[in-house]
């Protein structure tokens, strides 16, 4: 009986695993190909089924030493980051304030999220000729500007959730305690938040980090970002899918650099009910 | 230190009257224990202390200072809150400090007072922990030595004990009360629990319905009960309630009737008769024996000393607590004598609820 059980529980976790397994594979796959074709000389680029033949750096090369991709790398990561910067200043007392205090009833809480169920076409008209008029095509600031419009309502949300968890015993503590109601705020109730704060900045880098649609609309030339500098491989020659390979991987590097960094915040924020005692 | 004036205090919660037209006294020095069922107005009053929550008319001088407008921060009073409100970021020694720190105290200052509220409270060796570290009784403490640590003018305890088990809760009144004496506290302290009450202030204000009910000293609670609701809440188990009413002297019920000497008052009452109060007859001098009565035991719930027994008196179902020493003649679904302490019964007035003495 004991050996059927042992059995049993071997055949489930093989089956467990298995199903991992199968899950990896379909999430890593399309990378692993997307490595291989970086690495693929130029004849074979169009050629998939072709899987074994001597790997070039010829396109690696060429992406990262001769073109200007290094540029909008750098340009990708000034927008993400002041994106996720502005947005946290704002987001962080705001959702606080819908936690707190329920600021403008259920309806505002809910009607901040308006952004987000427009399609991006009806923002981008109202957006551009804005722009233009301050002169600000063409700029880092006018795609800041652009997904703060999405990021903030998103992280907004998503944070308050974590301040419904803090109890107000403490910031009340901290009033007691000789605080005002802002550094009790500021001094304890965002620090205990801090999984959900790193989550959300992760959360809002990726989502301005992986926006093509405004960037590309709004930029140009040399503000241009990542994502718009990758949709410009394919050209009227046709798609330069080697190149093209190279800037897809440059792309994923700093997200995945930068969730590996708070992996730990992410998972408990993520998964909610960071804050216990 | 200093002593606490409620004038006229009125809060309302929107439409809901939570503490009404409230005037109470509290003595410098003095352990003031607020305590009611929930929703009596007990934390909201401590609350409208601390400044945490704005009166909505009326005054509260602490000292000689009125704080009616003041912001939390600058009454100087400490809270301890029910679920402990440690900072779950800082270790033990910061969550203490934090205080001290919001006041610009200098470094060494506040290390010295750190350490002497952790020896007071036996948590030295706490100090570098998190507070998730640490176990229920302990976080407690640290709550505490985050109170003491600042020297208030006031302590605020809102039913601090209440989240701990059953004997550390008896352990930390006692320490506490040495607590209490040693630092010549104001304390307001908040609970629903009537023995917490009775074993630990000095002073007891009973709440219901956002308005005080009595406010005394556990004896003049216990044995004078201004109000039939103060009666019925403090002790346990419970005051017995008898429904009747008052004619020539003499106390009427559709189960029994007593004679009583005193009372001038007619009309419909009733009477309370504490379970520790029901005697087996010729347990007391003749004269304080009211008539017998026979009763029928429903159960014996043998405490130790003394058991609780649910009787049946013309089926009116009263509780008498009976010393062990007296459990042999008493057998379950057996009956009994029983005489009631002429001294300690209390009459209120049907109508009221008042006392009528």
């Amino acid at each position: 009986m004991n050996r059927s059980r042992h059995f049993r529980e071997t055949l489930v976790n093989g089956g467990l695993n298995l199903i991992l397994v199968i899950a990896l594979i379909i999430v890593l796959f399309p990378y692993f190909w997307i490595f291989l074709t970086s690495l693929k000389p130029v004849d074979l680029v169009a050629r998939p089924e072709v899987w074994i033949f001597s790997p070039s750096l010829f396109n690696w090369r060429d992406v990262l030493l001769n073109s200007d991709v290094p540029r909008y790398l750098l340009n990708s990561v000034i927008v993400a980051l002041s994106t996720v910067g502005v947005a946290l200043v704002v987001a962080a007392p705001a959702a606080y304030s819908f936690s707190r205090f329920n600021t403008g009833g259920g309806a505002t809480r809910f009607s901040i999220l308006a952004a987000e169920m427009l399609p991006p076409a009806v923002l981008i008209v109202p957006l551009f000729l804005l722009m233009f008029r301050l002169a600000l095509l063409n700029t880092h600031l006018a795609i800041i500007a652009a997904h703060l419009t999405f990021v903030t309502p998103v992280i907004t949300w998503f944070l308050i959730g974590f301040f419904d968890e803090v109890p107000k015993d403490l910031e009340e503590q901290a009033m007691v305690d000789g605080y005002t109601r802002f550094q009790a705020f500021y001094k304890v109730v965002l620090p205990s938040v801090r999984p959900g704060l790193a989550a959300a900045a992760i959360f809002g880098f990726v989502l301005s980090w992986n926006d093509m649609f405004y960037a590309l609309i709004l930029s140009g030339g040399d503000s241009k970002t990542l994502p718009v500098a990758i949709a410009g491989y394919w050209t009227f020659r046709g798609i330069e899918m080697g190149k093209m390979a190279v800037a897809i991987l440059v792309a994923i590097v700093p997200v995945l650099l930068a969730s590996f960094f708070i992996q730990k915040y992410l998972v408990k924020g993520l998964g909610g009910g960071a804050v216990k005692y | 230190m200093a002593k606490i004036q409620l004038e006229h205090v009125e809060k309302y919660f929107g439409d809901v009257h939570v503490v009404k037209d409230l005037n109470l006294a509290i003595e410098d020095g003095s352990f003031t224990v607020l305590v009611g069922p929930s929703g009596c107005g007990k934390t909201t009053t401590l609350r409208l202390i601390a400044g945490l929550e704005t009166i909505t008319s009326g005054r509260i001088v602490i000292g000689d200072r009125d704080v009616t407008a003041l912001e939390p921060k600058d009454r100087n009073v400490a809270m301890v809150f029910q679920n402990y409100a440690l900072y779950p970021h800082m270790t033990v020694a910061d969550n203490i400090a934090f205080g001290l720190m919001a006041r610009k105290t200098p470094q060494d200052e506040i290390e010295r007072r750190v350490h002497r509220a952790a020896s007071m409270l036996d948590i030295e060796s706490l100090l570098k922990r998190k507070p998730k570290q640490l176990s229920g009784g302990q976080q407690q403490r640290v709550a505490i030595g985050r109170a003491i640590v600042r020297n208030p003018n006031v302590f605020l305890f809102d039913e601090p004990l209440s989240n701990l088990d059953a004997k550390l809760r008896v352990e930390m009144r006692t320490e506490l009360l040495k607590l209490h004496r040693e630092l010549e506290a104001t304390v307001v302290y908040v609970t629903h629990d009537q023995e917490e009450a009775m074993t630990m202030g000095d002073r007891i204000v009973i709440m219901d319905g956002g308005v005080i009910q009595q406010v005394g000293t556990p004896r003049e609670i216990y044995f004078h009960p201004r109000h039939r609701f103060v009666a019925g809440f403090i002790g346990s188990p419970a005051m017995n309630m008898i429904e009747g009413r008052l004619e020539d002297g003499e106390f009427i019920s559709s189960h029994f009737r007593i004679p009583l000497d005193g009372p001038a008052f007619e009309g419909d009452v009733i009477l309370g008769i504490r379970p520790e109060d029901i005697y087996l007859p010729g347990s007391l001098p003749a004269e304080r024996e009211t008539p017998v009565l026979t009763a029928k035991v429903e159960v014996i719930e043998l405490l130790g000393a003394r058991a609780i027994v649910p009787l049946l008196v013309n089926d009116l179902s009263m509780r008498a607590v009976i010393d062990e020493r007296h459990l042999e003649q008493v057998q379950e679904g057996g009956s009994m004598s029983i005489v009631f302490d002429r001294n300690r019964l209390h009459l209120f007035d049907a109508a009221n609820g008042e006392r009528i003495e």
